[in-house]
């Protein structure tokens, strides 16, 4: 009888091994970082580009996006990091919107430009609470598309030559999570 | 007997195939440079895991012997197999990030954007559980285990592993000592996946001693455990990390964390019974037990 016991308080333990190693490997964490790059040359003062990206171009996204059960913004940051003429000034709006009808703006970021300090300097897109969970309903939502619209728009651009070109990125950091 | 290893064999190869499937993905996204630092801990678990339970004395008996156990052993994750440094493109700055047994990713920034690296699994231990038998005769014994080939996950990976392990009771020799000593060489492979294949050396220098029907046991070993790595990764031209902007085939050799340990253990012996528990110190921990029937 005494054997029996042992015997039985072995199988639990054992079991309980088991058990608690399947669970554990099946939950996986992965970020997701993506850019949307703008790139505009003008010969006025101001510039107006819209960029799109869809997320099923992100390789890491497309890998796990049939089980992600959790997905949410990390951060954002922006960037500019090319100018021409060099003494490049002008202020900067940038937006990133839901790919909706109304076009939901997500999070938007301003800075006048000054070269001296600005040009490959990364600046935080600081969001509300409320603003980030309006971005992970947008991100949790089911079905549709996984589309951000992202907008630069520069005004009062000044420099010495009669072209004026800039390029600005905007990175996005986001995280899902999900069960193998 | 039959009856209650199907189910823990089967239970087995679950906990194999989820790690493999994780595992696997993992790999399609981290360069050849971070790669060792990610599996190094899974490498030195595994090592750890099947060392475990190759003895619960140093006694062989003269006559022909024989023993069939089922052992489970769980490797105790300390906090500093969770994370490693690192390597980062020029510009960016190095922080930590998970390893295969940490949890959240890692991620640092820099002029191209965000570099990313894996998350882990959440790991604080990670268990191992295998039948076991081995033939004694004449102060000698060959113990073995090893599961049969499988195909495992989606993609039909190849899964199997064995170990054999000699050990020799030297302590015939000077029958003036109080205890019984034994040494034993052992090798052992584990072909996890396509991707990963764990090659495996024990050495160990057991001693034991008799009080009626239980022993205490111990032993000095040493161990040096190597994955072959083969992955493919995905190429992303708007990768962060350059090395990740092409699909690129790695091979890689990665040596585990676990050298020498010291084990400390007890069994008791009832007729034909054989209950055992025991605890290694190494780079992780690592309690096991056992229950043998012995002939």
């Amino acid at each position: 009888m005494k054997i029996l016991k042992i015997i039985i308080t072995f199988g639990v333990l054992a079991s309980m091994f088991f058990m608690t190693g399947c669970d554990q490997f099946e939950n996986f964490s992965v970020n997701v970082p993506l850019t949307i790059t703008f790139n505009e040359s003008t010969q006025n003062s101001t510039i107006n580009r819209v960029e799109s990206y869809d997320l099923d171009n992100n390789s890491v996204y497309n890998e796990y996006k049939d089980r992600i059960e959790n997905f949410e913004f990390v951060e954002a940051r922006y960037v500019v990091t090319e100018i021409d003429p060099a003494d490049l000034t002008g202020d900067i709006v940038l937006t990133v919107r839901r790919d909706d009808e109304d076009g939901h703006v997500l999070f938007t970021a301003e800075r006048t430009f000054d070269p001296e300090t600005d040009l490959n300097t990364s600046y935080d897109f600081v969001l509300t609470a409320e603003e980030i969970s309006f971005f992970n309903s947008y991100l949790m939502a089911t079905g549709g598309s996984k589309v951000f619209w992202g907008e630069a728009d520069i005004t009062n651009i000044e420099g010495s030559s009669e072209t004026k070109e800039v390029t600005v990125k905007v990175h996005l950091l986001l995280k899902a999570k999900g069960t193998l | 007997m039959k009856k209650r290893l199907v189910p823990i064999l089967i239970a087995l190869i679950s906990v194999f195939q989820a790690l493999s499937a994780g595992v696997d993905d993992v790999l399609s996204f981290i360069s050849e440079e971070n790669a060792e630092g990610y599996l190094r801990p899974l490498v030195t678990s595994l090592g750890l895991g099947l060392n475990s339970g190759l003895y619960h004395t140093a006694a062989v008996s003269e006559k022909f012997s024989f023993g069939i156990s089922l052992r489970a052993s769980v490797m105790l994750i300390p906090e500093d197999h969770k994370s490693f440094k690192p390597s980062t493109p020029a510009g960016y700055v190095s922080g930590t990030t998970s390893t295969v047994f940490g949890g959240e990713p890692g991620y640092s920034y820099g002029p191209d954007g965000y570099v990313s690296y894996p998350g882990g699994f959440d790991v604080a231990h990670m268990p191992i559980a295998f039948p076991q038998i081995s033939l004694g005769y004449r102060g000698f014994e060959l113990t073995s285990k090893f599961i049969p080939k499988q195909e495992i996950g989606e993609g039909k990976s190849e899964f199997y592993f064995y170990s054999f392990a000699l050990k020799h009771e030297v302590s015939r020799y000077f029958r003036f000592l109080p205890l019984n000593a034994a040494l034993q060489i052992g090798t052992g492979k584990i072909k996890f996946s396509d991707q990963l294949e764990f090659n495996n050396m024990v050495f160990n220098a057991i001693a034991s001693k008799r009080f009626g029907i239980a022993t205490l046991y111990g032993g000095l070993g040493y161990q040096h455990t190597a994955v072959d790595v083969n992955y493919t990764t995905k190429g992303d031209p708007d990768n962060a990390d350059p090395l990740l902007h092409e699909s690129r085939d790695i091979n890689l050799n990665i040596r585990g964390d676990n050298g020498v340990g010291v084990t400390l253990g007890t069994m008791i012996k009832l007729t034909y019974f054989v209950l055992n528990i025991d605890y290694t110190y190494n780079s992780q921990s690592v309690l096991s037990t056992g229950l043998s029937l012995e002939f």
